[in-house]
């Protein structure tokens, strides 16, 4: 059998970055970095609108949290994750997500790939305020708040005007996370303008937000060729640039031009309840059987009656077919034995980390083996088969087991990835996950807090007033919402029921306050079933 | 409290010595105004009785007391519009000066004593806030009998009745004018 392995689909690109020479990483015969089979060239996923608007601005929009401050660290490519992330949730939820959690719990240091992996294996999103930025290692379990079943790969720009697929991600989806280099004389604080068409100092993501076409060359200095620019979020706190944004122009060697870009969208907690898996590092490579189709699958012994109901996996190209299979009582090592209870195949839209939901929920036992099978094809790339697989440069605890992974070129021969070619692959699995539970209930709303006065001439009654919308996400029909409230200053343990409501009159009077009352409150959607969702907070 | 239950001492000690003592007793209505803006803009103005009992001292000078009620308003407040009623009343003494002329006695009038006020607001998260408190309340006033034999008179008074309010932080004026019509018997 013939394995071919592309590795480190994207962080060896950073890898390059990082030590200085070329950013864009020729050699690696990948779909991802050939000139003749360019992602960008066929990437079909997200179609460009004819016209763009010459300029946009997500803050406008509500569509952007406040600007973080990594300060006193330098460069890290972490905040723009979470740019990108609390982004998408924009305007419906209002977020602050911890990128100290996530640096601690993604493998492999700076490689967006580790931090994909993270959030995949749901060890994040954590809220900010459970591990503060810089915060000392706190033991905590992980326990994501949200579910990141979706992320959006972009291919990087291969010149100043590849901007469109950028702008149209940030239109439909939100912001978009990019690396680029920061050098502080770059900067032209006058104007928040950044050009940088050398340094390669310090490695750093940011949020791209919008654009400007119009945004004068002569404001950067040096001058670059032409005029536009990207409007970024950085995380240099409120007092860098303009209020902590910056104009990076077109021009920029970097931005987004040396590693792919990416945007990140999640799914409530509540919703899908297991996550089967093996990888628990993250994609690192690729691998295939000399075609452009190939086999993979993973088995799975569960552990609660949770039905199953979606599977993922990475794909890096922009229109990957695909096939999935869902065994049941499949036999060790024998993938497609057992009793076949799905299939379900389709054409990706999108390059990414990608969720595919089963047509219906499979029940499962407790204890019983199950098999998720994928067969992908890639045209024009022979690396199908996503991989977590040791690479240098990645300090990660890569570890596999017998009778997990399994890849094959035709879904007939089947080798256990862990014996294929010698100890090549003994701690590597494939990145093909499956998941148990329910449909996501999504919280309420565009949740608000106001504080009134009540004169009632003799006294005044402070009140909290409480204002939300209808998630529009929610397929399973709500009920009613129930409000949690706690002291400002106690621990999330200490949040108490306050009250149910119905669906009628979507604001709640917290009455008989007094003036230095200050609470945390919490609204979650119930369903029919009884099932609730995921809270949104809000602080007074 | 102290200082109108000094004043009050004071009035009656006065009247042991007082010579060819006449009692008038009478009960008065009418009109009164709240000063307060916000109280007024909920509540309004409304409606008083008082029946008071005097006696001279001398040919032009009376003391007496006067029971005030009868302004118990119920309106919705606040930004719930709680159903709530407001219940003013109180208690004067007063000292009453009038030359007779005729069958007419102009007059002048202060007093004081002490107003209970209530506020019930039917809302069960308020109810540590529920106001039932008294204060003391002092009164001005001018005013005219009207002889209509021996025994009955007619009266007319006008005075402003100051009253202030301060059973949490905010001060409430719920002090106002009275427009009063009235009938009285002397014995």
């Amino acid at each position: 059998m013939n394995i071919r392995t592309v590795t480190a689909v994207i962080g060896l690109s950073m890898m390059g970055g990082l030590a200085g020479s070329s950013p864009r990483v020729q050699a690696i015969p990948s779909l991802l970095n050939s000139p003749a089979a360019g992602l960008g060239a066929l990437y079909l996923g997200l179609p460009v609108d004819a016209i763009l608007p010459s300029s946009y601005d997500l803050r406008k929009l509500y569509r952007v949290t406040p600007v973080r401050n990594q300060i006193p660290v330098v460069g890290t490519t972490l905040f723009g994750v979470y740019g990108s992330l609390e982004s998408t949730l924009k305007p419906l939820e209002n977020l602050d997500f911890s990128e100290n959690h996530l640096d601690k719990s993604s493998y492999g240091g700076g490689f967006l790939e580790a931090k994909i992996g993270a959030l995949a294996r749901w060890a994040d999103p954590i809220p900010e305020e459970e591990d503060l930025w810089l915060s000392a290692p706190s033991g905590m379990p992980e326990s994501a708040v949200k579910h990141v079943q979706k992320v959006v790969f972009l291919p990087p720009r291969t010149g100043a005007l590849d901007n469109d697929r950028i702008k149209q991600a940030v239109i439909d989806l939100g912001a978009v996370y990019a690396e680029m280099y920061y050098a502080p004389e770059r900067l032209n604080k006058a104007y928040a303008a950044y050009y940088n068409e050398a340094s390669t100092l310090t490695l750093q993501s940011v949020a791209i937000i919008g654009w400007d076409d119009s945004f004068e060359k002569a404001k950067f200095i040096p001058q670059p060729p032409g005029n536009g620019a990207f409007i970024c979020k950085n995380s240099y706190g409120s007092n860098f640039g303009e209020a902590g944004y910056f104009y990076v122009s077109y021009h920029d060697a970097f931005l987004g031009r040396f590693s792919l870009n990416a945007v990140f969208t999640a799914e409530p907690a509540a919703g899908l309840t297991r996550n089967y898996q093996h990888d628990l590092v993250g994609c690192t490579a690729r691998i295939g059987f000399s075609a452009e189709s190939a086999w993979f699958a993973n088995q799975f012994v569960s552990v609660a009656t949770d039905p199953l109901r979606a599977v993922s996996f990475y794909s890096y190209h922009p229109a990957a077919v695909y096939e999935i299979f869902v065994y049941r009582d499949s036999t060790p090592g024998l993938p497609r034995s057992g009793t076949l209870a799905a299939r379900i195949s389709g054409i990706l839209d999108v390059p990414g980390y990608l969720t595919i939901e089963l047509p219906a929920p499979i029940p499962l036992l407790v204890n019983q083996r199950f098999s998720v099978v994928a067969k992908l094809e890639t045209p024009g790339d022979v690396f199908p088969i996503p991989i977590e697989h040791p690479i240098a440069g990645f300090n990660a605890p890569f570890q596999a087991s017998v009778n997990e992974s399994f890849i094959s070129p035709d879904g007939t021969a089947w080798t256990d990835l862990t014996r294929a070619q010698g100890t090549t692959y003994l701690r590597s699995n494939v990145c093909l996950k499956a998941f148990a539970g329910y449909a996501p209930i999504y919280p309420p709303a565009q949740l608000r807090l106001d504080r009134l006065v009540n004169n009632l001439v003799f006294f005044k009654e402070y009140v909290d007033r409480l204002i939300w919308f209808p998630n529009p996400n929610n397929t399973q029909g709500v009920v009613g919402y129930r409000i949690y409230r706690k002291e400002k200053d106690a621990g999330n343990d200490s949040f108490q029921l306050l009250a149910q409501v119905g669906t009628q009159n979507l604001v709640y009077y917290v009455r008989g306050l007094k003036k230095e009352s200050a609470y945390v409150y919490r609204l979650t959607a119930v369903t029919e079933s009884g099932r609730e969702g995921d809270p949104a907070e809000i602080a007074g | 409290m102290k200082k109108t239950a000094l004043f009050l001492a004071c009035l009656f000690a006065g009247t042991g010595a007082a010579a060819a003592q006449t009692w008038e007793a009478g009960l008065s209505g009418g009109y009164r105004t709240i000063k307060d803006a916000t109280l007024k803009s909920v509540y309004g103005n409304g409606f008083v009785y008082a029946p008071y009992l005097s006696l001279a001292v001398s040919p032009s000078l009376r003391i007496g007391a006067e029971y005030e009620a009868g302004y118990a308003k119920d309106a919705k407040i606040g930004i719930f519009q709680d159903p709530s009623t407001l219940d003013v009343r109180g208690f004067h003494v007063f000292v009453q000066y009038g030359e007779r002329i005729g069958r007419i006695q102009p007059y002048l009038k202060v007093g004081a004593g002490i107003f209970s006020y209530k506020l019930d607001i039917q809302t069960p998260t308020l109810s540590a806030n529920r106001v039932d408190s008294t204060d003391i309340s002092f009164f001005v006033g001018a005013g005219l009998h009207a002889r209509l034999n021996r025994l009955l008179f007619l009266a007319a008074e006008l005075k402003y009745v100051a009253l202030w309010a301060d059973p949490f932080d905010d001060q409430v004026d719920l002090g106002g004018l009275r427009a009063l019509l009235g009938i009285g018997l002397v014995f």
